[in-house]
């Protein structure tokens, strides 16, 4: 009982600790600004970086829904409608969820175990001492050029499921790309993808929070910045199972208001 | 003992030894020193073959040992006792278990004799009422002392120290050389040092070897280096007499 | 006992400490996880089936389709990944870097066996565990949503989920699920053991481990989805 409770402790723990950051954050972007270069370079950096791995999962994860999807539109005789159904599915639930995971892998360990290097070998506080602020120089760059480019990313990702639902539905269920391509806007209509990417953009503010803050408060030399790293992945996946829900949930509640019923 | 003949070891593109040849007598206590990243780590690390060498040739006994492998450097191995830069306890032992691992691993010993060794390596070492301990909670001092005593557990013949006193404050520095020179009397050991504190090397060492850019500068009793002519030398000299 | 420890190819305490490290670690989060992921699977599948066929009498057999065949197999083992994979990188790269592994050399034991095979018998057995867990908080979340959410009880769920999967859908997720556990920790020790030194070697070993964990675990349950499509 008291480890249930301590471990309820710890959850809202850290859920403070992200929001604090995160005003914090706001905070600095609101009253100092920093350099657009800055930015830009972040952004840069980072879609480079994982241009590839999204690319790759997004095709993996189309090609995967699609062989599902396959089987059962086998047994309902209804292959033409594979294209909207694969797509629809891999945009709505699965895809975001599935790249935006490959994503906290990618783009959180890799900047967290950045920003904790920087940390333990002291470079944070050297910028102190330069007179600089840290939030302002070093973390704030990083969280806007984390979040544009993995939205982005999540986009390119989505876009790439599609390739890939295609490139199976052709070469297993031997539809035509023409025909899947056709299929798509009968299933996915303005409200899919707009939770589509609002669910691209939630995530990419999770992810670009989470491992900023993880990485700057990274204590304890070579091992704590493995710590830091393994914590923002399991941290940043967690929060975006719950973003997930959160998001179809208000969605759903909107769509009802919106509705009438 | 052990001799080098024209080694050469290369990282890439970077040469780090080039062609380094050295006796070690049996029974000595000889310092290798030399500024950082001239390659004297890694002549340590060829011994025991962490690392290979890309020309030339190793014998320790009137073997030659840089051909062999994994599995055949085993006894060669046994035969030499390496104290590292760090500590490098497993953190997820006890001191004793720490201590006791090789014994485990080497020897058919019941738990009363491993256990007899290990207080007699902690004894060398003058820890006491640590073993239950993890690494983690005890000084970096101490961790240093307790990686000598799972070194020494094994009775090697050779030993073999990677910057010994690097990182430490100046009194463990002296404990630490003062254990160096009584394991290596009592145990009767061949010990090689690697170092850059000349000081200790001069009152400690019975030769020392000075290695500037991968190659041997200077070789000589402390006598003969203090009176040596090669500007590294008197450089580090300098370093003694302030 | 000290006599017959040494020397063993399996240091079973080791493969147990490891074992419970990881799946009883990390069951409160996948357990957690594969919830969420049901409950969006039920909202998610409901929304589009009632575009494409009017109704969503089809959702229970579908969701459940989707989460024995893809859902909680792969959201487990990339959680595992991240939570496992990452920490097995940390810890055997920290290992290297404060030259432990140089260490076990020196006292004569191969560092491969002695730390790679408790880990990978113990991952593989942990995967396969949590991932027979993970189905079954997942399928009963859904059941909970399909119950409160789309009306329909349990009941009908268990009907409409029998005429969509079977018994073996079980089978081949365990066996993807050995499949990921075995490879999670295969990745994660070979960029353990090639970490540079200091503080950044780490973290970039670390790194580097998660990433290709993880689309190694993508693209071998694509591989795996598509051989399996033969058998059903």
């Amino acid at each position: 009982m008291t480890r249930a409770i301590q471990g309820f402790i710890k959850v809202c723990d850290e859920v403070g600790n992200a929001f604090l950051f995160f005003t914090e954050i706001i905070k600095t972007l609101l009253f100092r600004p920093c350099r657009k270069s800055l930015v830009l370079e972040q952004i840069w950096h980072v879609t480079v970086e994982s241009f590839a791995t999204t690319a790759m999962a997004g095709f993996f994860v189309g090609a995967i829904m699609a062989v599902q999807f396959t089987m059962q539109m086998k047994e309902f005789g209804a292959l033409g409608y594979l294209g909207g159904l694969a797509t629809s599915g891999t945009f709505r639930e699965v895809g975001p969820l599935l790249i935006a995971f490959m994503l906290s892998g990618k783009i959180g360990a890799f900047t967290s175990a950045e920003l904790g290097t920087m940390r333990v070998t002291e470079q944070i506080d050297a910028i102190r001492c330069l007179g600089a602020n840290p939030m302002q120089e070093i973390i704030l760059p990083r969280f806007l050029g984390i979040i544009i480019s993995s939205f982005f990313l999540l986009f390119l990702g989505l876009v790439m499921s599609v390739f890939g639902g295609m490139f199976l539905g052709y070469f297993l269920a031997g539809v035509n790309p023409e025909e899947y391509v056709r299929h798509i806007p009968t299933i996915i209509t303005g409200p899919s993808i707009a939770t589509g990417l609002v669910k691209c953009f939630t995530f990419a503010v999770v992810l670009a929070t989470i491992c900023t803050q993880k990485g700057f408060y990274t204590v304890g030399g070579a091992k704590g910045v493995g710590r830091a790293v393994v914590s923002t992945a399991v941290t940043t996946m967690i929060a975006i199972v719950v973003m997930d829900w959160l998001t179809s949930f208000l969605g759903e509640v909107l769509l009802h208001m919106v509705t009438g019923s | 003992m052990i001799q080098f003949k024209n080694l050469v070891k290369r990282f890439g593109e970077r040469t780090v030894l080039r062609g380094i040849s050295l006796d070690v007598r049996q029974g000595e206590i000889l310092f290798i020193l030399g500024t950082s990243g001239t390659g004297k780590s890694v002549l340590l690390k060829n011994i025991v073959g962490l690392l290979r060498p890309d020309e030339g040739e190793i014998w320790i006994d009137g073997q030659e040992v840089s051909k062999l492998t994994e599995e055949q450097y085993l006894p060669i191995r046994k035969k030499c006792g390496m104290v590292f830069q760090h500590p490098a306890l497993f953190d997820s032992l006890t001191i004793y278990e720490n201590v006791a691992f090789g014994l485990r691993r080497h020897y058919q010993f019941s738990e009363i004799e491993i256990s007899s060794k290990v207080k007699k390596a902690l004894g060398l070492v003058h820890l006491q009422g640590v073993e239950n301990k993890r690494p983690g909670q005890i000084s970096y001092g101490m961790q240093k002392r307790v990686s000598l005593a799972r070194t020494v557990a094994l009775e090697p013949e050779i030993l073999l120290f990677d910057e010994p006193t690097t990182g430490l404050d100046p009194i463990t520095t002296n404990a630490v050389n003062q254990l160096i020179q009584d394991l290596s009397h009592t145990l009767k050991t061949t010990s090689l040092v690697v170092s850059h504190d000349m000081q200790c090397a001069l009152s400690i060492a019975d030769r020392i070897v000075v290695l500037d850019q991968g190659k041997v500068v200077a070789l000589g009793t402390p006598k003969e280096i203090k009176n040596s002519a090669v500007p590294l030398v008197k450089d580090f000299m300098a370093e003694v007499q302030l | 006992m000290a006599a017959k420890s040494r020397n063993r190819i399996i240091r079973w305490k080791e493969t147990l400490e490891q074992l419970h490290f990881i799946a009883n670690g990390s069951l409160s989060i996948i357990v957690f996880c594969v919830c969420f992921a049901a409950i969006v699977t039920i909202i998610e599948s409901s929304f589009h089936m009632k575009i494409v066929i009017q109704n969503d009498s089809m959702v229970p057999g579908f969701a459940a389709m989707l989460i024995l065949r893809e859902l909680a197999v792969v959201v487990t083992a990339l959680l595992l990944t991240s939570r496992v994979g990452a920490g097995i990188a940390a810890e055997v790269g920290t290992m290297k870097v404060t030259e432990q592994i140089d260490a076990l050399k020196m006292l004569g034991i191969p560092p491969s066996t002695y730390l790679v095979i408790p880990r990978l018998i113990a991952c593989t057995l942990g995967t396969v565990m949590l991932v027979v867990v993970a189905n079954m908080a997942c399928l009963f979340s859904a059941m909970a949503v399909s119950n409160s959410y789309l009306g329909y009880p349990p009941a009908i769920f268990l009907t409409a989920m029998r005429r969509f999967v079977q018994f073996q859908d079980l089978i081949l997720a365990i066996v993807k699920a050995a499949v990921f556990g075995a490879v999670i920790p295969l990745i994660s020790c070979y960029f353990g053991f090639r970490c540079e030194s200091g503080a950044e070697g780490v973290g970039r070993a670390t790194t580097n481990s998660v990433v290709v964990g993880s689309i190694a675990v993508i693209v071998l349950d694509f591989i795996l989805s598509y051989a399996f499509s033969y058998l059903y």
